[in-house]
């Protein structure tokens, strides 16, 4: 891709809880992340995104923030999918959740997810830790690809 | 268990008295006629020598009666400890009449003593006899009764003693366990289980007691967990002459140990899933309460803040509890990881934790130098952070909180740490409750989530120490934690007996 369509690639967001994908929007808008972000509130919405997105019927986001318990089932089975998915194999994928049970942690990461971060009691820290994130994946110096 | 198997009667038959009077008496009386009749040979030393035979019979009487009489008491000596004896095995407190103590005869009541000594020897013998026949009857009554099965096997497998019931637990009748010299119990345990009922038989064969916990088949096919005790059986040299094997259902009662340990775990997951899923919803509220102060603050004025701010507090304390209760579960969840932890750092770490409570209640602890214990550092910090923390948070109001973590003692390879506060201490009534979860000994006023010493008792039980309280209301409380010290490897145990042991 050139350079011009990958700053205008998008943020793909999964969770099943509207409120958090608002205190999400909310966060990246005060740190002036203007990139699109592509809501996804269930698995099986979310299955089907990423199946346009390897189609390449849909735009291959830059990077991919993933709820753990999604209604309707397990969002794990999105880590697979999107490694194997062409346009997402390489992109970072975050996973945000409430659980802190270690097999949660590993078996997301084993799966390849690249970091695992935690709905802290604190939004506003929370919320802080992923723009950390976000602008440390976007820093020019930083490539965002494989970490 | 192998104390020396004596027979219990040890005293040769007594000779029949007539037999003893026939060979005796007769001869002496004999030896008077004859010599009578050899040195005058008339009919008056006839009758002299009838006399003389009477007399010789009474003399060789009251001599044989006299031998009796002290084969009598030997006797009765003998049956008095042979019936002590069975009085002592059995058990039976039942002192027959024959024991109560004689009277003293005196000298010349001979005939009396005789007597005497004759009927006490019988009455010794009845009471015996009684015993015996008492001892069969409850021998009998617990071996058909009783609902273990009881084998004694020669060293070469053979059984030699079946008990009834052995006949429930595997199906097969006594007959048939006798005709084989196999152990058909060896036949059908489980494969799985076969070479540990093995070990555990090899080990009383060789002398020692031991314990083993196995699957069989009964004959019906259904699958029975058992216990048997290998007991070995030594003669008066200590050498095993047999092993004897006692053997219990265990399938009912592992079968509702499951079924506690299925709803304990049930129990578990949904204390954990309930408090996980109450997290998402109180990051929810915080977050948009937090969005709204910030981006709506002008718009509702201060009034809307300070309502926001209950939201958010009180959607913190809600956090607090879920997140308690969600450590309390993970203790039983999650494996602790064990090392050795100086508990010079934990404490250490305790303190910088609590740098600022410590400041605004002007709290002065003192920690003395301590042990490295057996531990999982992490739940040694919650141990010592709960205790620390109580300390601060019940401090009585009217005096400034004093606080020393101390050592008391060192023994058993294990040591115990008094950390003792001047608090408000714990009313008397409640200081049996306060390990328990959700019991808390100063109700609502103070805000605690009620899980804390819970935590701390689960912590300390599961790595075999323990924790107690004393405490004196209005003077302040000292918990004593006692904590494994870190030891060299433990003695390698052999193979098996761990797990008979389990």
């Amino acid at each position: 891709m050139t350079p011009q369509s990958e700053a205008s690639r998008p943020i793909l967001l999964i969770d099943d809880e509207s409120a958090h994908r608002r205190i999400f929007k909310r966060a990246l808008k005060k740190a002036g992340i203007s990139r699109p972000v592509l809501e996804c509130s269930s698995l099986g919405e979310a299955k089907a995104l990423v199946k346009r997105i390897a189609a390449g019927e849909a735009h291959a986001p830059v990077v991919a923030f993933l709820d753990l318990n999604l209604g309707d089932g397990r969002g794990t089975a999105l880590i697979s999918a999107l490694r194997s998915a062409v346009p997402t194999s390489g992109i970072p994928i975050l996973i945000l959740s409430t659980s802190s049970l270690e097999r949660d942690v590993e078996e997301s990461l084993s799966l390849g997810a690249t970091r695992y971060l935690l709905k802290l009691d604190d939004p506003e820290q929370f919320c802080a830790r992923i723009i950390e994130e976000l602008h440390t994946l976007f820093t020019p110096t930083n490539k965002p690809l494989n970490d | 268990m192998n104390s020396e198997l004596k027979p219990l009667i040890t005293e040769e038959r007594p000779v029949s008295p007539l037999w003893r009077i026939g060979s005796r008496a007769i001869p002496v009386g004999f030896a008077f006629l004859f010599l009578f009749f050899a040195s005058a040979g008339s009919l008056i030393s006839f009758a002299f020598g009838l006399a003389a035979v009477g007399m010789g019979v009474f003399l060789g009487a009251r001599m044989v009666s006299e031998q009796y009489a002290s084969h009598c008491s030997h006797l009765m000596d003998s049956l008095r400890g042979t019936l002590s004896e069975v009085i002592r095995r059995t058990g039976f407190r039942d002192a027959p009449k024959a024991m109560e103590p004689e009277s003293t005869p005196t000298e010349d009541e001979r005939t009396l003593l005789q007597r005497g000594r004759i009927t006490g020897t019988f009455r010794l013998a009845e009471s015996l006899d009684w015993n015996i026949r008492e001892l069969v009857r409850l021998y009998e009554l617990l071996t058909t009764n009783i609902a273990a099965s009881v084998i004694i096997f020669e060293v070469g497998r053979k059984v030699t003693f079946c008990s009834a019931y052995t006949q429930v637990l595997t199906g097969y009748s006594q007959s048939e366990l006798f005709d084989t010299d196999r152990d058909i119990l060896h036949d059908i345990v489980v494969d799985e289980d076969r070479a540990r009922y093995e070990r555990a038989w090899s080990v009383s064969a060789l002398g020692d007691d031991s314990l083993v916990k196995y699957q069989i088949h009964h004959r019906s096919g259904i699958p029975l967990w058992l216990e048997t005790r290998f007991v070995p059986i030594l003669d008066e040299q200590a050498e095993v002459t047999a092993v004897m094997s006692l053997t219990i259902d265990l399938t009912e009662l592992l079968a509702q140990k499951r079924q506690v340990e299925e709803k304990n775990q049930d129990l578990q997951d949904f204390t954990y899933m309930v408090s996980h899923d109450l997290k998402a919803p109180i990051f929810t509220i915080k977050g948009i309460a937090s969005a709204l102060d910030e981006d709506y603050g002008t718009v509702i004025g201060s009034e809307g803040k300070e309502l926001i701010h209950y939201i958010v507090e009180g959607a913190g304390r809600l956090e607090r509890l879920v997140s308690s209760v969600l450590l309390y579960s993970r203790l039983t969840t999650s494996q602790s990881k064990d090392t050795v932890v100086p508990l010079d750092d934990v404490l250490q770490q305790v303190l910088q934790d609590f740098s600022q409570q410590m400041k605004e209640t002007q709290a002065q602890v003192t920690v003395s130098a301590l042990p490295k214990v057996w531990g999982d550092p992490l739940r040694l910090y919650q141990v010592f952070s709960n205790l620390v923390g109580n300390a601060i948070k019940y401090r009585d109001p009217s005096r400034l909180p004093v606080i020393t973590v101390h050592p008391r003692a060192v023994y058993g390879g294990f040591a115990v740490i008094d950390v003792t506060d001047n608090g408000s201490g714990i009313p008397e009534d409640r200081i049996s409750e306060i390990f328990r979860p959700y019991q808390r000994a100063h109700g609502n006023e103070i805000e605690g989530s009620g899980i804390g010493l819970a935590c701390v008792k689960k912590i300390v039980d599961a790595c075999g120490g323990s924790v107690n309280v004393r405490s004196q209301q209005g003077e302040g409380s000292t918990f004593s934690v006692s904590l494994p010290l870190p030891l060299p490897k433990p003695q390698s145990v052999p193979e098996g007996l761990e797990r008979a042991f389990e």
